[in-house]
Formats: structure tokens, C-alpha cells, sequence
């Protein structure tokens, strides 16, 4: 089950994240972040302000050291490097210089999350005019994470999915028309997923319980020849 | 895990074995990016080349790159509305003020300082005040006592100084002298008036008498219990009654500020003051 969502984004991607998270129905949903490269000038409120206009789940601003919550996007300013710790739970910021020209870097957020939170970690890659991303998709897909790139067709900026695409060839490719329905299904799907899994493990432990039961039943036995 | 990330943590571990330099504070993938940018700009060949010639003691490697490791960002007047309420609100506080003391910790190669010191100057209270300047990082430091920056530095400079909302009469060519072709520094009352020197905050004594202290994008790197620790034992002993503390963006310290008789200027910007 997806615990976290970190979304990647360059010069176009606000449109593209907007359209991906604007349905009605997405008001329950894993934290997701959202690294856009940003000039360190610029207040990132108002980037959230706007967000807050067309979503239905929460949008913050990270703060260093803030615990993720679940049904909030996170947007972070450009003044530090955001990474996550904790097993991927809690915030980082770091203040140095862009990597590659990018600040925060999103090859450092998917970086920081390679760890055993890397499987239950979706991780998409948007529209951009660098190679940022590229890196740590590769490094998130090799530890397990669902790592998906927009599809350089119909992207505003297509070098930063085109690089990703040549760095992670065997990532998921979104479709062309990117909906809003896609993350809703894709989260649904993943719902159902787990609820079978849970369904399954359920009956195994009850079956184990069984088992249990009937190892114990001398005891119950005992217990009979007490009364 | 990969074998540069692999060799990485070697690369950090004989660091600290070999200079006791203990990077844990930081999160490996920075670390490795810092490693990254050090192969590059030492034009070496890989991370094993790097690795190889530590072991084999190349000491002037081995000092680069922890000075590589410990770098931090900085710029002139970065975040300029600190400056401006640093102008505006608080040095009108210290007009007349003997021996005002300003420390900035975590100076890297002394922008914030010199920032500072150039603020004060144009309300003219520089001849009776000093600026402090400290860092882990001995090669900022250099840098920073020098006062010596290049020329792409002074747009810098003049941008974030024109940002300000300072007296029409404030002018900035006063306080600079850049008759050198390629570098500029600071004209001498300013120069005279900044002090630099390493200092480790984490195990170094505090100073005294300080009226404001500029803790800016350090304390950050902390857990909040050692960020807690360093403000009892460096930073509020080092502080006189009513002084301000200045911090980084990330780095409120509003939850804490009746613990620690901090009281916070405006919303959203972390300069309090210190009313013990």
C-alpha cells in the first residue's frame, strides 16, 4: 500500500499536478510532496495558496522536522533541499547550493527515500527542461518503489521525462491525456490490492488460529479434567 | 545500494577515522551529492581514486575535502526582509549603545557578516561596534577575514542592498572599495570592524556580552533536543538581557519561546528577542 507520494516537477508541471490531483473524490489519499523547482525569491505560499484553490485535500507548506500526515499535499519552497527521514515520516530541509542547477533537488527527495520505505513509495516524474529526477528515479525504481514518468509526447518541457524515460526505461509511462481520474483509480486499485492481502492474511491467521487451537487441545483437555 | 553510495560511506568512515570528523549530523544522499561535486571539481577519476588516495594519507586531499563536506550557502542580504527589520527594528535599539557586539554563527565565507556590518555602518554605529564571525569550516574562514570577493559577488550585493528600504541618501559606494579589476572588499572602517575565527558550536564555549546573535541555516541541521541544548548553553548565555536572536527560515523557534524567554518580532520571521 502506497505510504507516501513524491511527485517531481519542473518548468509546466504545475498544470500537470493540478490536473492530476484535482478530482472530487480524492480527498483520502497517502502524503503526497511535490519538489518544483523554484528561484529562492520566490514565496511558496502563494504556489500553495493556489494548490489550495484546486484540490480537495489539504496543502502545506514543509517545514523542517514536520511528520507527514496522510490527505495533504506538501509544497516546498526553493530556498532549501527537502529530504525525508524517519523512514520516510518526517521532513528534512537542507540549505547548500542547487545540484544540477536544481533547487530543491528532486534527485535528492527520492534519494533520501531508498531505504524499506521505497516499496511502499509512488514516485512520478513530470514535466521539466532538466535532468533532475533522473537519478534518484533509478535508484528508487532499483529499490523497489512504483516509479511512473509523463509521457514526453504531450509534456510542455519533455527533457526532464525524456531523461528520466532514458535512465528508467522499465518505469511506467503515463497515459498521453493525463486525468484526474488516474491517481484516484491508481489508489483505488491499490486499496483493493492491499484489502485482499489483508483478506488473505486474515485467513490465514484464522487458519493458523485453527491450528493453534487444535495444538492446544490437550490443555484444553487438562483444563476439562480440572473441572 | 550502489557501489559509489557503498564507497561513500567508506570514504566517511576513514574521514572520521583518520580526522575525527563525525558527519552523521548530515543525511547520506547530501553527503554523497557534496562527494559527488568534490570528485568532480578535483577533476578525479572515480570515488575508488578518491577512497585510494585517503588511505594513503594524501593530507591535503583529506583537509579539502572536509572543508568540501562542511561548505555552506550563503549570499550577500540573503532573505532581505531579516535585513530590513535588522535595520529598521533593531538597530535603533543600539544607538547608542558602547561596544555593540553582533555574532554570526555559521558564517561560511563571511557575506552575512559583511551584510551586517554595512547596515550598521550606514546608520552610523559602526566605530563602536564589532562583528564576530565564526565557522567550523577553516577555509570560509580565510576567506572571510580576507573580505576579498569577486566581481560577479558585487551584483549580487547591489541587488539585495537596492531590495532594502534604506534612506535615499544611503549609498553603497561608501562602504565598498572595488578599484581592483576583478574583486572588490569593503572599505577599512568595515573591515576593521569584522572578526573571524573557527569555531565548533556543538563543543566550543560561548562568547559574552553579545546584543545579537546570527544563527542562520545551522541550527536546522539538528534534532530538536541538541537545538534545544544549544540554545541554553551557547546561545542565550552569550546573549546581554534584551537581546535578539536571528534564525534561518526553517528554523522557528516559537514552540520553545517561553521556555526560553524568547519573544518573536513579527509572524513568520525568526528574529526574537531576549527579554530575561
Amino acid at each position: 500500500m502506497y505510504k507516501r507520494i513524491l511527485i517531481g516537477g519542473s518548468a509546466g508541471s504545475f498544470e500537470q499536478v493540478s490536473q492530476l490531483l484535482s478530482a472530487e473524490s480524492l480527498y483520502h489519499c497517502p502524503p503526497i510532496i511535490f519538489i518544483m523547482h523554484l528561484s529562492e525569491n520566490y514565496d511558496a505560499k502563494n504556489l500553495c495558496n493556489a494548490f489550495q484553490s484546486l484540490v480537495h485535500i489539504k496543502c502545506k507548506l514543509v517545514q523542517n522536522h514536520d511528520w507527514i500526515e496522510s490527505d495533504t499535499l506538501y509544497i516546498a519552497d526553493g530556498r532549501y533541499h527537502v529530504l525525508l527521514d524517519n523512514d520516510g515520516q518526517r521532513f528534512r530541509l537542507y540549505d547548500d547550493e542547487p545540484f544540477h542547477y536544481a533547487k530543491p533537488s528532486i534527485d535528492l527527495l527520492f534519494e533520501s527515500c531508498c531505504g524499506s520505505e521505497a516499496k511502499s513509495t509512488l514516485a512520478i516524474v513530470l514535466s521539466g527542461a532538466n535532468s533532475d529526477g533522473s537519478t534518484g528515479l533509478k535508484k528508487l525504481f532499483d529499490a523497489g518503489a512504483h516509479c511512473c514518468i509523463a509521457s514526453p509526447n504531450n509534456t510542455p518541457h519533455s527533457a526532464m521525462p525524456t531523461s528520466a524515460l532514458h535512465t528508467v526505461p522499465n518505469a511506467e509511462v503515463l497515459p498521453d491525456e493525463v486525468d484526474s481520474q488516474w491517481l484516484v483509480k491508481l489508489l483505488a486499485c491499490d486499496k483493493r490490492s492491499t484489502e485482499h492481502l489483508h483478506h488473505t492474511s486474515k485467513s490465514k491467521l484464522s487458519n493458523s488460529v485453527h491450528a493453534s487451537a487444535s495444538d492446544i487441545k490437550p490443555s484444553n483437555t487438562l483444563v476439562g479434567g480440572h473441572q | 545500494m550502489d557501489k559509489d553510495e557503498l564507497l561513500c560511506e567508506l570514504i566517511l568512515h576513514v574521514i572520521k577515522r583518520q580526522c575525527q570528523h563525525d558527519f552523521t549530523l548530515y543525511a547520506l544522499p547530501v553527503l554523497q551529492k557534496r562527494i559527488q561535486r568534490f570528485i568532480e571539481t578535483q577533476g578525479l577519476a572515480s570515488h575508488e581514486t578518491l577512497l585510494l588516495a585517503l588511505i594513503k594519507g594524501d593530507k591535503k586531499l583529506e583537509y579539502d575535502l572536509v572543508q568540501a563536506l562542511t561548505v555552506h550557502y550563503t549570499h550577500f542580504f540573503r532573505n532581505k526582509e531579516y535585513f530590513q527589520l535588522f535595520y529598521s527594528e533593531i538597530l535603533p535599539h543600539f544607538a547608542h549603545t558602547a561596544n555593540f557586539r553582533l555574532w554570526s554563527i555559521g558564517c561560511s565565507s563571511g557575506e552575512e557578516v559583511y551584510s551586517y556590518a554595512m547596515l550598521i555602518a550606514l546608520r552610523n554605529q559602526l566605530a563602536e561596534a564589532a562583528l564576530i564571525g565564526t565557522d567550523l569550516n577553516a577555509n570560509q574562514i580565510d576567506i572571510a577575514s580576507a573580505g576579498v570577493y569577486p566581481l560577479n559577488k558585487l551584483e549580487e550585493l547591489e541587488s539585495g542592498f537596492k531590495s532594502l528600504a534604506l534612506p535615499a541618501n544611503s549609498s553603497l559606494l561608501s562602504l565598498i572599495d572595488s578599484q581592483q579589476k576583478s574583486t572588490f572588499t569593503f572599505c577599512e572602517a568595515i573591515r576593521q570592524s569584522c572578526h573571524f575565527s573557527t569555531h565548533d558550536m556543538t563543543r566550543d564555549a560561548s562568547l559574552g556580552a553579545v546584543h545579537v546573535i546570527s544563527c542562520r541555516n545551522t541550527l536546522m541541521y539538528f534534532s530538536e533536543e541538541k537545538q534545544q541544548e544549544v540554545i541554553n548553553q551557547l546561545i542565550l548565555p552569550s546573549l546581554v538581557p534584551g537581546g535578539y536572536v536571528i534564525t534561518g527560515e526553517a528554523e522557528n523557534l516559537e514552540p520553545w519561546s517561553d521556555t526560553f524567554n524568547l519573544k518573536r518580532l513579527h509572524n513568520g520571521i525568526n528574529i526574537y528577542h531576549y527579554h530575561a
